[in-house]
């Protein structure tokens, strides 16, 4: 089982905590993917040997236009980046996410009204970008927050079930705490209507062919 | 009144720990409320009454880790591990719980997942730091940061 976590510099729990918490847990591999603004410079981790588990170097470009996104895209593939993530939210970003073939759109769901729609879950579905279900609202908001959050992935996974859009499924840890571990993500996912079999495609095939698959460019088919 | 045997209800003890950072101040009572809105919360009475989550008890005598159990309903487990991880605060302290073991009575589960290693205090650079096993958070001027040797270059 893999996840989607944020550490330092970007947080206060360092990456070899972040691996020693996930080991720990049960994990079998963590992806960081800090915030990644084209305007600054290229975000690097600080990882020493022997974390226990292995820790994948990713980034989540975090752009407040399709052009600085593209941008971002770029210098993180150059960068060498093992899984490129796009924070999305807002349709176009979402759509130039999944155009510019990044790995992961995260959160596409998360702003205000429609910003994922049947036409970006089929795109993304045909070039093999895959969409995350965050789960961060569900385990650290409530109330309203939290049913417009539930009611955001019941959109996200109704669509993605329709066209076959592969999805990760993550808390979206950004420290240790925030960490749970996956009998409990399980848990949670479980009752907001996530099965068993897409849990385990989400949290362990579609990473690993994330984090295996480095050339983007590579056709992916759909057995 | 005594219910025959096969009618009680059966439980299920689901021991877990709290990791926390070294200034939380929240106690048993604290958290066996937390528990009882989370439930409320996420799935509401119904569910929480079949569910029959309930803190029993709960050490967190230790600066960084807690250790604590809770009694549910046998087939009750699942949403007990669900609104355990939906906890993310207590008083306003982070807090990340994380379950060890679920056993059918409570001395089968202290034998087996009882203990957790101990915190202790020192220093790092000057300022004043938190150990546990491999793991370390040091005190800084907005909080903490939390590492483990392989940061502080120890090993």
């Amino acid at each position: 089982m893999h996840d989607f976590v944020h550490a330092a510099p970007e947080t206060a729990t360092t990456p070899a905590r972040m691996a020693q918490t996930a080991a720990h847990a049960g994990y079998d591999a963590v992806v960081l993917r800090n915030h990644f603004n084209p305007d600054d410079a290229y975000p690097s981790y600080d990882i020493p040997d022997g974390t226990g588990i292995p820790m994948h170097e990713g980034v989540e470009v975090r752009a407040d236009g399709v052009e600085p996104l593209h941008e971002g895209v770029r210098r993180a593939e150059r960068g060498g980046a093992e899984v490129v993530a796009v924070h999305g939210g807002e349709e176009a970003l979402n759509r130039a996410a999944i155009q510019a073939d990044v790995d992961l759109l995260a959160h596409p769901n998360r702003g205000r009204g429609r910003s994922f729609d049947h036409v970006l879950a089929r795109e993304a579905a045909e070039s093999g970008v895959a969409v995350e279900l965050s789960l961060a609202s569900v385990l650290r908001s409530t109330g309203g927050e939290r049913v417009e959050a539930v009611r955001d992935l019941h959109t996200t996974l109704k669509l993605v079930r329709k066209y076959g859009t592969p999805f990760v499924v993550s808390a979206d840890a950004r420290t240790h705490l925030e960490l749970r571990a996956p009998r409990e993500l399980r848990a949670v996912a479980y009752l907001i209507g996530i099965d068993e079999e897409e849990f385990d495609r989400a949290t362990d095939e579609t990473p690993r062919r994330l984090v295996e698959n480095d050339d983007a460019d590579v056709e992916v088919l759909d057995g | 009144m005594t219910l025959p045997k096969s009618l009680r209800p059966r439980n299920r003890y689901v021991f877990f720990e709290a990791e926390t950072l070294p200034d939380a101040s929240f106690g048993e009572h604290d958290l066996r409320r937390a528990l009882w809105f989370e439930a409320q919360n996420l799935y509401g009475d119904v569910t929480s009454a079949e569910t029959r989550a309930k803190l029993v008890e709960y050490d967190g005598d230790d600066a960084t880790l807690g250790a604590g159990v809770v009694r549910c309903d046998h087939d009750g487990v699942e949403e007990t591990r669900a609104a355990l991880a939906c906890i993310d605060k207590v008083q306003g302290d982070p807090v990340g719980i994380r379950v060890v073991g679920v056993s059918g009575t409570l001395k089968a589960g202290r034998d087996r997942y009882g203990g957790t290693p101990e915190t202790r205090e020192t220093t790092v650079d000057g300022s004043p730091a938190w150990e546990r096993g491999d793991v370390v958070d040091v005190r800084t001027d907005d909080g903490f940061m939390c590492g483990t040797h392989h940061d502080l270059g120890k090993e």
